[in-house]
């Protein structure tokens, strides 16, 4: 395994409510991570802070060390931008843009333009033309298993689309930017089974590219697609490892209480 | 027991009605008021069609009612004032409006907004015959000497000096209306927007300001008829000559200066009495124009998105 996301001693304030408390963990590339925990366990907030989301969150203090492929997203001379171009996520509530399904996809490479040396962190750009963007929609809605369903009516409005196709949109418009890591927060828990399980399909192959971490409530869920499996309590992480042990044999107690259903 | 609860049930239903048509009548009365304001124009202006000639109305370039000889009743000068006044005004208070709008619900720090918002609220309830004061004794003045001697306006009193009043009694009700529309955005987009890698400002510029724009438009376009209907203003800051010009540096006399300043002197049941309530239709006329292109516009964009 090699290692992509590094995080030591991660504490987390939103005013003077510690919300993390001394998280350290080593996510893998191109494996999924599920991280479960009972609710206001700080679950969200610790993938929040994989993208610096909750720099946008007043009062909120992050301090330790993020660094993803060895750099601290955290240090100063980090452009917050660059950092989510690399780290997409993929939220709770579909939220598509009140654009058409084209323009949903197309809205941001169109701003970042095409990346002509991805080792120059964004300095030498240039402009994706009308056919390359149409090809960049095309492939990603493709990869997110929804271009069949939408391309027929790909100018029509993004609300015309069901829920789960919605949120399928969200994913296809994430990795439109190219992103290494894509980090979902509770992606389902708005979903119905049958929408569900088309987006477990599409993550389960989606770690092929894609470093997946995935916030879930649900620990069917992790135990279904996730290689890895991080059991939060109270903002602390209790236990992680690789997903089959951590239900058969959960080194915790805590661990063990939560999977049985005897707590949270 | 049984008996008690079939009681309360009955009392809820009654209720229930008592609510719908109180809600019913009240809501009835406010479309008669606008019934009978419409009628009550319609009534007294009925009579000019015949006694004053309407091909000299609309199209007449001269406005002399009083004239001993031969009355002039031709309404451009009137209108054309009107619309320079408020197009000027809008131009001043759009920008300064949206600019004030975006730096309100995007830039500024929550506790500057909990302070701003009110006092731009507050700014909208400054009686206008306030301003019409301080526009009448100050700011003429001072646009009067501003480049003296290289240029001074044509007028003392202006449709200038009116317009740029007429926008501070605008840019609150905009400010006040479009920023609830920019906030009224939900926050989740905002996210969607900035997880992508867009700057604060990109998203603001391509998801929360498309999203409110149905609001904003609309909040434009009433207060583009505050300033048509504006009046204090107009009458104490214009100079009030009927002249036909575009030139805004002139006076002027808009619609609704001519009627505030000409029905109090005018004798009941005359030509000019009944053309001075034509020239308020054609006032009733433009507003109403104004709120059905606002609802136009907020149907056509909001249609586009849902």
């Amino acid at each position: 395994m090699s290692e992509n996301i590094k995080v030591t001693g991660l504490n987390v304030w939103f005013d003077k409510n510690q919300a993390l408390k001394d998280v350290s963990i080593t996510i893998p590339k191109n494996e999924i991570t599920a991280v479960i925990g009972p609710s206001g366990c700080g679950k969200s907030t610790f993938i929040r802070c994989i993208n610096r989301m909750n720099d946008l969150v007043p009062k909120c203090k992050v301090t330790g060390r993020i660094e993803v492929d060895g750099k601290d997203i955290y240090d100063a001379d980090v452009d917050v931008v660059e950092v989510r171009k690399r780290i997409g996520m993929v939220f709770q509530k579909p939220n598509p843009f009140p654009k058409s399904i084209f323009e949903n996809i197309a809205y941001a490479p169109r701003i970042h333009g095409k990346d002509l040396d991805p080792s120059l962190q964004g300095t030498k750009v240039t402009k994706y033309t009308k056919k390359e963007l149409a090809e960049l929609v095309e492939r990603s809605l493709r990869r997110a298993a929804l271009w069949d369903e939408v391309k027929d009516r790909m100018e029509k409005s993004a609300y015309d689309l069901s829920g789960g196709q919605q949120q399928r949109l969200c994913i296809a418009r994430t990795m439109a930017v190219d992103p290494e890591i894509i980090l979902f927060d509770e992606p389902c828990s708005a979903l119905d089974p049958i929408a569900t399980a088309k987006i477990e399909d599409l993550l389960v192959d989606l770690k092929k590219d894609y470093t997946v971490v995935i916030v879930t409530h649900n620990m069917q869920q992790a135990a279904r697609v996730a290689d890895r499996t991080a059991f939060f309590y109270l903002g602390e992480l209790i236990e992680f490892g690789e997903t089959e042990r951590i239900f058969e044999k959960p080194e915790q107690k805590l661990t063990e209480q939560y999977i049985t259903g005897r707590m949270g | 027991m049984a008996y008690k609860q079939r009681v309360t049930a009955r009392r809820r239903k009654l209720y229930d009605q008592s609510v719908f048509v109180i809600l019913t009548i009240v809501s009835t009365f406010a479309i008669l008021v606008l019934g009978a304001v419409g009628g009550f124009l319609l009534l007294n202006a009925y009579p000019a069609f015949s006694q004053v000639d309407q091909w000299q109305f609309f199209t007449g370039t001269v406005w002399d009612p009083t004239n001993p000889i031969e009355p002039l009743y031709g309404m451009l000068p009137l209108l054309v004032a009107t619309l320079v006044v408020s197009a000027i005004s809008a131009l001043i208070a759009i920008p300064i409006g949206l600019g004030a709008t975006i730096y309100l619900s995007e830039i500024a720090h929550p506790r500057i907004r909990k302070i701003m918002k009110p006092a731009v609220e507050v700014l909208a309830g400054i009686p206008s015959v306030v301003l019409g004061f301080f526009a009448l004794t100050v700011f003429a003045k001072f646009v009067w000497d501003l480049f003296y001697p290289a240029w001074r306006p044509d007028d003392y009193l202006n449709m200038f000096n009116g317009a740029v009043f007429l926008a501070i009694m605008m840019v609150p009700i905009m400010v006040s209306l479009s920023e609830d529309a920019m906030n009224s955005v939900p926050r989740s987009l905002k996210e969607a927007s900035l997880a992508l890698g867009m700057t604060r400002w990109e998203t603001t510029w391509k998801v929360v300001i498309p999203a409110a724009r149905p609001g904003i438009v609309a909040a434009i376009m009433l207060s583009i008829g505050r300033a048509v209907g504006e009046t204090m203003v107009v009458v104490m800051a214009t100079g009030s000559a009927p002249q036909l010009t575009w030139n805004p540096f002139s006076s002027g006399q808009p619609i609704t200066s001519t009627i505030a300043i000409e029905m109090g002197e005018v004798a009941a049941n005359t030509p000019h009495y009944y053309v001075l309530f034509e020239l308020g239709l054609v006032l009733f006329v433009i507003t109403f124009a104004l709120n059905y292109v606002a609802d136009w516009a907020m149907r056509k964009y909001s249609e586009r998105y849902q």
